[in-house]
């Protein structure tokens, strides 16, 4: 009972601080210098990381298609296989993953520090709404960032498969090949469906830190567990989005 | 912290990214990865196979282009390809669908051309008609039923001809008889694989690829189809010279013993038997066709074989109808 | 927004007054505070002392409206502070007792938080408004540095600094003079004395400066385990014949500012 008051209940506040935030949507461009540096936090210095992560997928992705496709003699749809499961799943899900590790968990501790040691209360008591300095500049750089650090994924991830397809000894794919099977059986709208997948996790993730960041109440051990709480959440979250999603994209 | 850098550093991300986008977007929408420059040309034809918005364009084996946009022109369906600009297409020059690959990527082949003059932005080449496997099948298994419609209108001459219990005909008689047999085999053989093929929905790019052997093909068929038509000239021919014989009259015993007409008549059909066994062995699976290179060539010489025989008699007069029919029958 | 500030750059504040009414809290079924009643007129300077851990912090919170109370309405101005309109349309600030510093920013764009979010002044008159207040709190070199490279002390001024840029007509001090050296101390009295004079801004101070209440306090009231013993002039208290305010002043006035610092910190 009291765990499905407290789902409840965070359910409502990430609604109400999402309402709230937008409502200062109007305020965005006086405060162009800090969504800039939010942009940077968020996309800029995560770029690295997903930029590792999706080569490497990529790469097993290829490895797995030609070890598994070398039996019927279908290696010329590595190419396709790499290309839309990184398009329509792993490039979306994997970014918003790493983005719940490497940001989610940023903001929250640094939004939980804030509200720990009263910085939010003088925010308050200056009357400058901490949903307008501290969350909107962060969710609109995550809906500018997001579809950025998406197709690098879904790139760098296909180059990553073309390398070791072309490379690998069992496989030997010509790289034409691999790129031609990309380009018969993706589609823009693939591409596109991730991006909106990645859209949707990359805000929720942000959002979710966020309210759980400024909702902590207590010392720095608080701090912690609003972290660890963030990222828990964040990861559950994306996963269910990603069937409901995934399923609704389906219709259109 | 730098400011402005940081500024410039997400501005230019933020554009990279739009770019990457627009860039995928253009690559999997309606082009190549990367955009093509160079000039345009139509080529029109009656069906486009299933070519695409970004396959290739060859001239001699070499990409020196892509296909840009198609589109149906009263009927007919344009390509239109935009061509590498150092790439010169004489004037005179021939395009066609071509296969590539199992996963049937097609690409438009160019056969080059000897004109002095080359090709301009926006002009319109010359096509031929898409090779397909399956219209060369097509074409084989008509070739069948009216080489088996001729050896029966020719041996129902010839038994008109053995009714008649004249020693004079026994040789010719022999000789059909002799490979009545093995023609009706080596013709249901041909049938049987031609419909196999035909059936293999154009997997077998090798075969069709090669221009000669299409060719070989269509010539056959169109000298089968010849035969057949002098078929009752034939027979009519035949009650004559039938008519002829039982008056004493005639040079037929030239024809009856001619020695060479007879060898080449056998070798042919044991040729052709061979090769159909050996295509209907295959159980018809297209792959085992593919792999076996002799089984190619053998079929390839065959049909050249026939061919000159056709040409080598064809030209005899009147008097060799019976030859070009048997040559026609094998 | 700052309505005065806004019109004419510089200063002319009215004054408010604030009215605590019924006032009770209770954290979780524990009574902190109860039942308070008090009045601060419009420029007056209300100190409130009390021994540690007697609800001090927890009613200028209350005032700032950072919390809800378990029962009773807090008015300034005439306007409930529960209502969300309340805080927009009034001018107000609260010194915190840890400081409650940006501490992403450096000194500098502390101060000029207030100013830049509400589009107050134009970037030489934010610079010079800031700078002024920095000099006020002899804090001019610290301008650059972030909250982590301060002394408790010049924290504590930075808070201070941080409101007076605001130009509130409302001032709410939780203990501005503790962790400061005797001049400081002066110092901080002497710019609550003069807001009061030159702007006519009311200051609500939580302090147990002796100094501070019988010098500048008009009034003075004693906060004790969560009730209101007394509300008096300063002569008055001094005269006081309860003995839990006699107790709590006495020691005050013999042993002197080490023990303070010590609960200050424990607090
Ligand atoms: N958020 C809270 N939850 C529970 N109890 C609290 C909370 N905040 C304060 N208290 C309790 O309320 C009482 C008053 O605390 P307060 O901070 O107001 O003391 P104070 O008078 O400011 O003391 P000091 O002079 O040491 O600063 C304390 O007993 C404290 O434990
Ligand atoms: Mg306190």
């Amino acid at each position: 009972m009291k765990q499905i008051n407290n789902i409840l209940e965070h359910f409502g506040g990430v609604l109400i601080l999402c309402v709230r935030s937008f409502a200062y949507l109007p305020s965005l461009p006086l405060q162009w210098r800090r969504l800039i540096e939010q942009c940077f936090l968020i996309g800029y210095t995560t770029f690295p990381i997903v930029a590792i992560l999706s080569f490497f997928i990529g790469s097993v992705l290829a490895l797995q298609a030609g070890y598994s496709l070398q039996a019927v003699a279908g290696q010329d749809f590595i190419g396709a296989l790499v290309g839309l499961s990184l398009a329509r799943e792993l490039a979306p899900v994997m970014t918003a993953i790493l983005l719940a590790g490497r940001v989610g968990s940023a903001i929250s501790a640094e939004l939980a520090t804030m509200k720990v040691y009263q910085e939010v209360d003088a925010l308050v008591t200056m009357n400058i709404p901490p949903e307008r300095i501290l969350v909107l500049p962060r969710l609109v750089a995550i809906l500018l960032m997001m579809p950025v650090l998406t197709i690098s994924a879904n790139l760098i991830g296909w180059l990553g498969g073309a390398i070791i397809a072309q490379n690998i000894e069992f496989i030997q794919l010509d790289q034409r090949i691999y790129f031609q099977g990309i380009q018969n059986f993706v589609k823009f709208r693939d591409i596109l469906d991730g991006l909106i997948k990645a859209e949707i996790f990359g805000f929720f993730v942000i959002l979710v830190s966020c309210h759980v960041g400024l909702r902590t109440t207590g010392g720095p051990r608080e701090i912690g567990a609003s972290v660890t709480r963030a990222v828990v959440i964040s990861l559950i979250l994306i996963l269910v989005l990603d069937y409901f999603v995934t399923s609704a994209l389906m219709k259109f | 912290m730098s400011h402005t850098l940081n500024t410039a550093r997400v501005g230019l991300f933020f554009l990279l990214g739009l770019a990457l986008i627009w860039v995928v977007y253009q690559s999997l929408g309606d082009g190549t990865f990367f955009r093509e420059e160079g000039y345009r040309v139509s080529a029109q034809f009656d069906d486009l196979k299933q070519l695409k918005p970004g396959d290739e364009v060859r001239m001699a084996g070499v990409r020196i282009g892509s296909v840009t946009e198609t589109k149906l022109v009263r009927g007919r369906g344009e390509a239109v390809l935009t061509i590498n600009p150092h790439v010169e297409i004489p004037e005179d020059s021939i395009a066609s669908v071509a296969m590539a690959g199992l996963l049937g990527n097609n690409f438009i082949s160019i056969q080059v051309g000897s004109s002095e003059t080359d090709m301009e932005e926006g002009a319109a080449i010359q096509t031929r008609p898409t090779l397909d496997f399956n219209d060369a099948f097509a074409t084989i298994g008509d070739i069948t039923s009216k080489v088996e419609t001729f050896f029966e209108e020719v041996s129902r001459a010839v038994a008109v001809i053995t009714d008649d219990d004249d020693g004079l005909l026994s040789n010719l008689n022999e000789v059909v008889r002799d490979n009545r047999d093995n023609l009706r085999e080596t013709l249901a053989n041909l049938r049987e694989v031609s419909t196999a093929l035909a059936e293999g929905e154009g997997t077998l790019g090798r075969l069709i690829r090669d221009d000669e052997a299409y060719e070989s093909l269509l010539g056959i068929g169109r000298s089968v189809e010849n035969a057949a038509g002098n078929a009752e000239l034939l027979v009519s021919d035949l009650r004559e010279i039938v008519d002829q014989i039982k008056t004493g009259e005639g040079p037929l015993g030239a024809l009856i013993y001619d020695e060479t007409t007879g060898d080449n008549l056998r070798r042919i059909v044991q040729n052709l038997g061979e090769v159909s066994d050996k295509l209907a062995a295959g159980e018809g699976t297209l792959g085992r066709l593919l792999a076996d290179e002799t089984l190619y060539h053998d079929l390839q010489a065959v049909l050249q074989k026939a061919e000159r025989t056709i040409d080598g008699l064809g030209d005899q007069g009147p008097i060799t109808a019976v030859g070009i029919a048997a040559n026609a029958l094998f | 927004m700052n309505q005065n500030a806004v019109e004419n750059g510089e200063r002319q504040r009215s004054s408010i007054g604030l009215k605590i009414e019924n006032f009770s809290k209770s954290y979780d079924l524990v009574p902190v505070l109860n039942n308070i009643s008090l009045e601060v007129n419009p420029g007056e300077i209300f100190v409130i002392m009390g021994p540690s851990g007697s609800g001090k912090s927890v009613l200028l919170k209350h005032v700032a409206g950072l919390e809800t109370p378990t029962n009773g309405r807090i008015i300034i101005d005439g306007k409930d502070i529960a209502q969300p309109r309340t805080r927009r349309e009034l001018s107000m600030a609260l010194v915190f007792q840890a400081g409650a510093l940006f501490n992403s920013m450096s000194v500098f764009d502390n101060l000029a938080l207030y100013p830049r979010e509400h589009r107050l002044y134009d970037r030489a008159t934010l610079r010079q408004k800031v700078m002024r207040a920095l000099e006020t709190l002899s804090l001019q070199d610290a301008a650059k540095k972030h909250p982590s490279q301060l002394s408790g002390g010049m924290r504590k001024r930075v808070a201070i600094a941080r409101a007076l840029v605001m130009e509130p007509e409302l001032i709410l001090y939780d203990e501005p003079t503790s962790e400061l050296d005797p001049t400081m101390a002066a110092t901080i009295i002497e710019v609550i004395a003069d807001l009061r004079e030159e702007f006519g801004v009311t200051s609500l101070v939580v302090s147990h400066d002796r100094d501070l209440a019988l010098t500048i306090a008009d009034r003075v009231a004693i906060l004790m385990h969560g009730d209101l013993l007394e509300v008096d002039t300063p002569a008055n208290i001094k005269r006081s014949e309860n003995p839990k305010v006699k107790d709590f002043l006495n020691p005050v006035i013999d042993i002197k500012n080490p023990r303070f610092k010590k609960k200050d910190y424990s607090s």
